[in-house]
């Protein structure tokens, strides 16, 4: 009678480790590849709020600008407005004390400005021809 | 150890699906789950027609959904601001608001390194070092939870950019995370930068193993510095959103969540 029971303990045992989800887990990985390529969705969300350059063509430079100037766009609180309120570019802490703040980051716009003086001179010596 | 099964998420449409219902299928990667249930989180069956379509569920034979792989695997297919958006920045926020004992959703803590390593080395990091730090996480998913499971994000921010002196924690993190990512869109040097992320799902005790996991890892990475050779800079951070822990030190609090 013991010996059955132990066996048919057994049995019940190895059944249900046998027959149980195996122990499960698992993640996802997610790398940011060299050049983004935007998908008509978020591309979307960017044009939205008023930057709308096609990911298409960009060379590496020009991407770069591109970077620098949402970035430029993001220190004034432009583009981070997400759900997760990310207060990404303040300090902790100074959030309501209206304190100046921001990162200490190299100067945006005078890259930005010293993108645009290509346009702004041809267009000066276009309108000196007419 | 024994390689994972692995999904390349090849598609922009599964990229963003995947973004869409990353819950999901962190909670499918735990447990499968009936059609019924599925269908009550997803609230749309078209939805869980697009999931099984773009290969990133499957459906049993008993009717049960599954998740595809023990690793999805995807590169970022969308513009830089949004991906940080996304993906990095929740984190690191956290991570930050942590640094000055503020309070953050979860538990987070991050870790603030320079190391000297070589160029060769530098390059090898995110394909083997990293790599071999990602398996070791995913590894840890694989021990049975004994607490409720809370969502938890590893992120690796590396770049051999100069950054200024005299900078804040904060403006430092925040300077260098600009210069990763500008350095990964740069045509000679993107292959020195690192912007990647792990997601999973982490009870209190998967979430001791996976500190100590990192806290290895940099102390591993810590041997390989010589000399004659150039500063690399890391950020690395955890964040485990597990609800409303009061407490900011995370070694005291792990169990109460």
């Amino acid at each position: 009678m013991l010996r059955k029971s132990i066996i048919l303990l057994f049995c019940t045992c190895f059944g249900l480790s046998f027959t149980a989800p195996a122990l499960a887990g698992g993640g996802i990985i997610t790398d940011a590849r060299t050049v983004g390529q935007k998908s008509k969705r978020n591309s979307q969300v960017e044009s939205n709020r008023g930057l709308s350059i096609p990911a298409e063509g960009l060379t590496s430079i020009e991407n770069e600008l591109y970077l620098l100037v949402s970035m430029w766009f993001s220190e004034s609180g432009w583009a981070l407005d997400s759900d997760t309120h990310i207060d990404f570019y303040q300090p902790r802490g100074q959030a309501e004390t209206d304190e100046e703040s921001g990162c200490q980051q190299a100067p945006i716009l005078p890259w930005f400005l010293l993108g645009l003086i290509p346009f702004v001179t041809r267009r000066k010596q276009n309108s000196i021809e007419a | 150890m024994m390689p994972a099964e692995r999904l390349n998420i090849e598609s922009e449409f599964a990229y963003d699906l995947l973004q869409d219902n990353m819950e999901l299928i962190l909670a499918l990667l735990e447990t499968p789950m009936s059609k019924q249930e599925l269908l009550g989180r997803l609230g749309s069956i078209d939805m869980l027609g697009r999931l099984v379509r773009n290969g990133l569920i499957q459906e049993g034979k008993d009717g049960k959904i599954f998740a595809v792989a023990e690793t999805y695997q995807q590169v970022r297919q969308e513009g830089m601001m949004t991906f940080l958006q996304r993906y990095i920045l929740p984190s690191l926020n956290a991570g930050l608001s942590s640094l000055h004992g503020a309070e953050s959703h979860g538990l987070s803590r991050v870790w603030i390194k320079t190391f000297r390593l070589s160029p060769t080395t530098i390059r090898a990091l995110r394909p083997n070092q990293f790599q071999s730090l990602f398996e070791e996480l995913l590894k840890i998913t694989n021990v049975a939870a004994q607490t409720r499971l809370y969502h938890q994000s590893v992120l690796i921010v590396g770049t051999s950019r100069d950054k200024k002196e005299n900078l804040s924690e904060n403006d430092s993190i925040l300077e260098l995370v600009k210069e990763a990512s500008l350095q990964k869109v740069s045509g000679d040097e993107k292959d020195m930068a690192i912007m990647s992320q792990f997601d999973c799902l982490a009870d209190s005790n998967r979430y001791r193993l996976s500190l100590d996991t990192l806290e290895r890892a940099l102390a591993l990475l810590e041997s390989e510095e010589t000399s004659d050779t150039i500063p690399y800079h890391l950020t690395v951070a955890i964040h485990w959103r597990c609800e409303s822990p009061k407490i900011s030190v995370v070694d005291e609090v792990s169990e109460s969540c």
